[in-house]
């Protein structure tokens, strides 16, 4: 195939820029998860 | 403040908080027709615009005048804005002279883009000290417990940015055509129509975005990275029709003149329907 | 959790069948050959990118009108997902560029008009970072959000009515005007997936947004009642009537 290199590295472009992003969101997310859970039990503790 | 007195002055606020409508001293002609005509003559949205008109002390267009004196006594009396603005401007089409050396025909063809760009330039960083110094004492509270719409404040320090503006730019029109070798004879009125409406444009932006910015920090950097991707089209819109003035034939050029005209309307509605989201808490 | 397991497998099997569909089943185009299959995804991303966009406009207007901190949320979740995908969409580009015109980057009126986009909502997320108070950078960030969105068609129109002016080397990134039917299918099966994938990045940020509301409002209550957040234990001298 022509071209090969610049086809693979544009897929690899828009799924890797969707999958980081995508993975980085989850990752915060569970962070705030893990911060609210602290807040509630310190909250409830009071 | 007594029925039928003329003029209100500039910050009487009715401390009580309880108005009536005969207390207002807005224009009196409209006072004498609004209650003359009979109630069930008078739609009801033109009532309640009225009845609304009358719980502020002045009109909009007053209350923009006073501010507008306001920013202007304040300006002229150190005119450091204004001589910073135009000795940056100057810097910035001196620096650009070196970035090449413009032979006539250059001159005619890169010349307008120039001029735009040192106007876009020296505008962001004039327009940045609009809001941004009320934050110091907190006077826009002070200006927004004022009986006055919001969109007077806005309209007054728009209308007073642009006058600077202007004063800027009939300073510096005239030295860039020196400077850069083009001449400005007959093409004078049509250029200041041009002017007109693209400094507008910049100013009416450029204000809302340092109400913007005011509130944020870095404003002096944010102010740029706000507002001049925002203006792209009114620069390539102004650089057009003052290039189509300073060609071999100047003719004014009216899709890009319409353009402008219509950049203008859109943003200066905009900042009207959105100023009391603007200028709140 | 179940639905969104079920929801991702399901959007799992479409990418990998527009992945499919793209560079096996669409046929090979008469100039361009392999490379060609790129505007695929790339035209794809620009088609979410603007869904994103809009979504942002008029959860930025709703902000406004209702107040609701949730408009809010939805606002910067459809302008950083616009991001993302415009910033796909102008590094696929270039990619796609060089190979068949030799050149990365040229200044037609749909590159210049797409970078200023990206500009302008870039400089939306930076503006939002530079405020501190909540309730101001919500409004003040929706307030620039609707001013840039109106700046949208007037950058697009401007851009085109000037490079109609000064035409450059015929470069449009288009196909011809004709696309042969197993190519648009192709087209719709990937424009559908990369929409889909974009739904579910944003549906994910505004949750992640809608946490962290949570979040503070938390750490707000805590404070109001005086317990010291660190040690989790309320000090003698803030439990008597709170700070």
């Amino acid at each position: 195939m022509k071209n090969f290199e610049f086809l693979f590295t544009a897929w690899m472009v828009v799924w890797a820029v969707f999958f980081v992003y995508e993975v980085s969101v989850a990752r915060r997310i569970t962070q705030v998860r893990e911060e609210i859970e602290r807040l509630k039990q310190q909250l409830q503790q009071r | 403040m007594r029925r039928g007195e003329g003029r209100c002055s500039q910050f009487d606020v009715h401390a009580s908080g309880g108005r009536e409508p005969q207390d207002f001293a807005c224009p009196k002609q409209i006072i004498v027709i609004a209650n003359a005509v009979p109630r069930f003559f008078i739609p009801a949205a033109l009532r309640r615009a009225r009845d609304a008109e009358r719980d502020l002390l002045l009109t909009t267009a007053q209350a923009a005048g006073i501010i507008l004196a306001k920013e202007l006594r304040l300006e002229f009396r150190t005119r450091e804005l204004l001589t910073a603005t135009v000795i940056f401007a100057l810097v910035v089409v001196v620096l650009f002279s070196f970035a090449f050396d413009p032979t006539a025909a250059e001159s005619r063809r890169y010349g307008p883009g120039l001029l735009w760009i040192a106007f876009l330039f020296a505008g962001s960083l004039m327009l940045n000290p609009s809001f941004a110094r009320e934050q110091n004492n907190e006077t826009l509270d002070a200006l927004r417990m004022a009986p006055i719409s919001s969109f007077a404040i806005l309209l007054g320090k728009i209308l007073a940015n642009f006058i600077f503006m202007s004063l800027a730019e009939l300073v510096l029109v005239p030295v860039f055509a020196v400077l850069y070798n083009l001449s400005l004879a007959g093409i004078v009125w049509r250029l200041i129509l041009v002017l007109v409406l693209g400094t507008w444009g910049l100013t009416v932006t450029g204000t809302v975005f340092s109400a913007v910015s005011a509130h944020a920090r870095m404003r002096e950097l944010l102010l740029p990275l706000l507002l001049l991707p925002l203006l792209t089209p009114l620069l390539i819109a102004a650089v057009e029709s003052t290039s189509a003035l300073f060609a071999e034939q100047p003719a004014l050029d009216r899709t890009w003149l319409a353009f402008l005209a219509g950049f203008d309307i859109v943003f200066l509605t905009a900042s009207w329907l959105l100023c009391d989201h603007l200028l709140a808490e | 959790m179940k639905a969104r397991l079920t929801i991702t497998a399901l959007v799992a099997l479409l990418i990998f069948c527009a992945g499919y569909a793209a560079l096996f089943i669409a046929p090979d185009e008469a100039t361009m050959h392999a490379i060609q299959r790129i505007f695929y995804f790339h035209v794809a991303c620009w088609n979410a990118m603007f869904c994103a966009f809009f979504v942002a406009f008029y959860a930025s207007v709703a902000y406004l009108v209702t107040g609701k901190r949730k408009w809010d949320a939805l606002g910067v979740s459809g302008v950083e997902v616009g991001v993302i995908c415009c910033t796909i969409g102008l590094v696929t580009g270039p990619l796609w560029a060089r190979p068949v015109w030799g050149i990365w980057w040229t200044w037609d009126a749909k590159l210049t008009s797409t970078f200023i986009l990206w500009l302008l909502f870039i400089a939306y997320l930076l503006l939002r970072g530079l405020i501190e108070d909540p309730e101001k950078k919500a409004s003040l960030s929706a307030i620039f959000a609707i001013f840039a969105s109106l700046d949208i068609p007037l950058v697009y129109l401007a851009n085109r009515l000037w490079r109609t002016q000064h035409p450059q080397p015929v470069i449009a990134g288009g196909q011809g005007s004709g696309l042969d039917p197993t190519m648009s299918k192709v087209l719709l099966l990937c424009l559908f997936a990369v929409f889909c994938v974009m739904i579910l990045v944003l549906i994910d940020r505004y949750r992640l947004e809608q946490l962290r509301n949570e979040c503070a409002e938390l750490k707000f209550e805590i404070e109001s009642q005086g317990i010291d957040a660190f040690d989790g234990a309320a000090t003698p001298a803030l439990q008597k009537g709170g700070q």
